[in-house]
């Protein structure tokens, strides 16, 4: 498969649309795979993803002849990705505050499946401890505002850069960091009470991750 | 925790600092310690997610080039039934006025 830089992408996209697709297939074919795994771990059901990811490049399709930076393609897609997610999630926070008034305890927006794949072959005690720790994740982060989960997902899941979160959020540098700061907090206090078990089993495993 | 310092401990929850380093932290930022170690538990807990692997639906480019074309299919409808529904007034508009008296043709000076 042949690979192009972002702005000869778009360039050729200017060029050959809606005629000729294939400039826009190696699009789809260099970003789909991310694109789908934010939209993955923002929704936490493949349902949503899938639905939002075919809306990402719909969009893209429609607008990438006016894109006026070539070199951002990058960010754009993902601002996209992202601002669909915080649709999404703001819709299905709204619908659920309309239908439950109490916090969520389970997991019934999520597939549950974030968690990796076990290559070390654990004893099944193992594996359902991490399957707990996973449920529990996976409730926690959708307890979070649309917000919260965003930048949690982005910067600690994502490994995305602050300044690339705060283009993609139209924010500025520090008060993303202020976001992601609270927002780990905030995840921190959910899960402690939600999953306290859990969380005395990270204790161990993760001391060595006090910052010192 | 005072607002002003939060940017401070998010980028210190993200990295591990050498001992000197911590220590300076501590003492200019004491109020901030359990912040700093709950918010760096939440960093490394989600951390882990980084790993698992996410598969795109198999369908999924198919999907998406179906759902296009046919977009770009109505498009044209649309643009066609735009040309054709100005074809149609202009030729409306021609028979219109052949019906019309012509205007008297005023005499040259």
């Amino acid at each position: 498969m042949e690979s192009l830089q972002p702005e000869e992408l778009v360039r050729r996209c200017q060029q050959t649309l809606p005629h000729d697709p294939r400039a826009f297939e190696l699009l789809v074919n260099t970003y789909q795979a991310r694109v789908y795994a934010t939209a993955y771990r923002m929704m936490g059901n493949t349902d949503d993803a899938d639905d939002i990811a075919q809306e990402v490049f719909i969009r893209v399709y429609h607008g990438i002849k006016k894109i006026s930076e070539p070199a951002a393609l990058t960010s754009w897609i993902y601002q996209i990705t992202t601002n669909l997610c915080l649709d999404a999630l703001a819709k299905r926070k709204r619908r659920s505050q309309r239908s439950v008034s109490t916090l969520h305890t389970d997991d019934s927006d999520t597939d549950g499946d974030l968690m990796p794949i076990d290559r070390q072959s654990p004893t099944p005690e193992e594996a359902a401890l991490r399957r707990e720790l996973y449920r529990c994740i996976a409730a926690t982060l959708s307890n979070l505002s649309p917000i919260e989960r965003a930048v949690i997902v982005l910067r600690d899941i994502e490994n995305r850069s602050y300044q690339e979160i705060a283009e993609g959020l139209t924010m500025g540098l520090s008060a993303i960091k202020m976001r992601i700061h609270r927002a780990r907090l905030a995840f921190g206090e959910i899960f402690v009470r939600t999953c306290p078990g859990a969380w005395r089993a990270t204790e161990t495993r993760d001391s060595s991750a006090t910052p010192r | 925790m005072a607002e002003e310092n939060d940017w401070d401990i998010a980028e210190i929850a993200d990295s591990m600092l050498d001992d000197a380093a911590w220590s300076a932290w501590v003492s200019a930022h004491p109020e901030g310690v359990s912040e700093a170690v709950l918010a760096r538990r939440v960093h490394v807990l989600l951390a882990r997610l980084q790993e698992a692997q996410i598969t795109l639906p198999p369908d999924f480019q198919t999907r998406l080039f179906q759902r296009l074309q046919a977009d770009v299919t109505l498009l044209d409808v649309v643009d066609l039934g735009f040309a054709g529904f100005g074809r149609v007034l202009i030729e409306l508009l021609n028979a219109f006025l052949s019906v019309l008296p012509a205007a008297e043709q005023q005499p040259a000076l």
